[in-house]
């Protein structure tokens, strides 16, 4: 015990002299000739810059956390749901088998050249199906394209024939048909946040459904059908030669659906061939 | 270089028909092999790469420079709800080995 007490006074001791020996060299010392190289060395900027980027990482804290529920907007979802439709209907389309290379993307581009379409991005899918003939869906800065490989052969179709025919979906997807009946479900919740109401998910389901009824069974409707040939016609009759091949193929296409059971189904899709005939006509 | 297609095959050679090794999903690294940075092994756009424990070839233009942003991370609760299944998965990345691409020009 009496030597505990006596190491703490031991201690208290030696505190109190270096609290007053430093205090008097603290006095003695003078700053004054090196005052010029404290202010140069350079610390003091060292704090500034020390405290801006604590001030940035508190910016950084502030910015808006990702938002896990928001929607794309329309152009960057139109790639997607296109994209996300083939691939659910790949088992139905049967678009994954090995085929060899057509080239028919060099006499599409020649061809949307020679009308005046520059600068049109586009793909091409063959299906090894009957089922789908020939469809446009719309994506993000191009138009994609799927065309029936059993459609072509059995009509036994020229290169300049497949491209009209492409052409023909391409201005479809011009005139907005697909995009505005695939969107019209979600086109209130595009580009926003469904964090409120994360049942929206669902709509895409309906947009998937309303897309397979579009290109199943319903098609496009006569003035929508009437439009497009009318477009046709216009581009097409600055050339003659690509107008009576037009021509020629729309009959071909009829021919097929009203002898082929397998296609009998078309004209519910583009009503019809033999439609597109006398709109192309001379008017009476 | 990194994946910037939503999903890409893998393939033991280079042609768009032969087997897959594996599937990649967007913003996968891949590690170039031959032809440098961005420059394919052929004539039709084949670069050969090493992903994990694959090597084989896939298509160069399905790969960039710096990782972008891809469509899984900007907007996962509704990639989520799509509930693709592994075939599906497998079915989106060989839609992008068998699109035909094109593009017209400027005269």
């Amino acid at each position: 015990m009496k030597l505990n007490l006596f190491i703490f006074v031991i201690f208290i001791v030696i505190g109190k002299f270096s609290i007053v020996s430093v205090s008097a060299v603290e006095s003695k010392l003078n700053f004054e000739p090196i005052k010029d190289i404290l202010l140069n060395d350079s610390l003091e900027s060292a704090t500034k810059n020390q405290s801006g980027q604590k001030s940035n990482f508190q910016v950084q804290d502030q910015k808006p956390k990702k938002d896990y529920f928001k929607i794309p907007a329309r152009q960057e979802l139109l790639s997607i749901l296109s994209e996300l439709w083939i691939v659910k209907n790949a088992p139905i389309l049967k678009w994954d088998f090995e085929k060899p290379d057509f080239g028919i993307e060099n006499d599409f581009s020649q061809l949307l050249e020679k009308m005046g379409y520059y600068e049109s991005k586009f793909k091409i899918l063959y299906l090894n199906s009957p089922t789908v003939t020939h469809f446009g869906l719309p994506g993000t800065d191009e138009s994609i394209l799927l065309i029936s490989l059993p459609f072509i052969r059995q009509m036994d179709l020229s290169k300049p024939e497949i491209a009209l025919i492409l052409f023909e979906d391409f201005i479809r997807l011009k005139q907005g048909y697909t995009e505005r009946f695939m969107l019209s479900e979600i086109e209130a919740i595009m580009d926003k946040s469904v964090k409120d109401n994360p049942a929206s998910f669902e709509k895409f389901k309906t947009v998937l459904k309303k897309m397979d009824t579009l290109i199943y069974e319903k098609g496009f409707d006569f003035q929508q059908q009437f439009d497009v040939t009318q477009m046709l016609s216009r581009h097409l009759k600055n050339d003659l030669n690509l107008w009576g091949i037009y021509i020629e193929l729309l009959k071909k296409i009829d021919s097929l659906v009203k002898s082929n059971f397998l296609y009998k189904d078309y004209t519910r899709i583009y009503p019809s061939p033999e439609m597109q005939i006398k709109w192309l006509g001379p008017k009476t | 270089m990194y994946l910037k297609t939503l999903f890409a095959h893998i393939h033991p050679n280079p042609s768009k028909y032969s087997s897959t090794m594996t599937t990649l999903s967007c913003g996968h690294p891949v590690k170039v092999l031959e032809g440098g940075t961005g420059k394919s092994t052929n004539s039709k756009g084949w670069i050969q790469v090493v992903v994990g424990p694959y090597k084989g070839f896939i298509q160069g233009h399905f790969l960039s420079e710096k990782k972008v942003g891809c469509f899984q991370d900007k907007y996962p609760k509704l990639f989520d709800s799509f509930n693709l299944e592994l075939s599906e998965l497998y079915h989106w990345g060989r839609l992008y080995d068998l699109y035909s691409i094109g593009k017209s020009k400027i005269k």
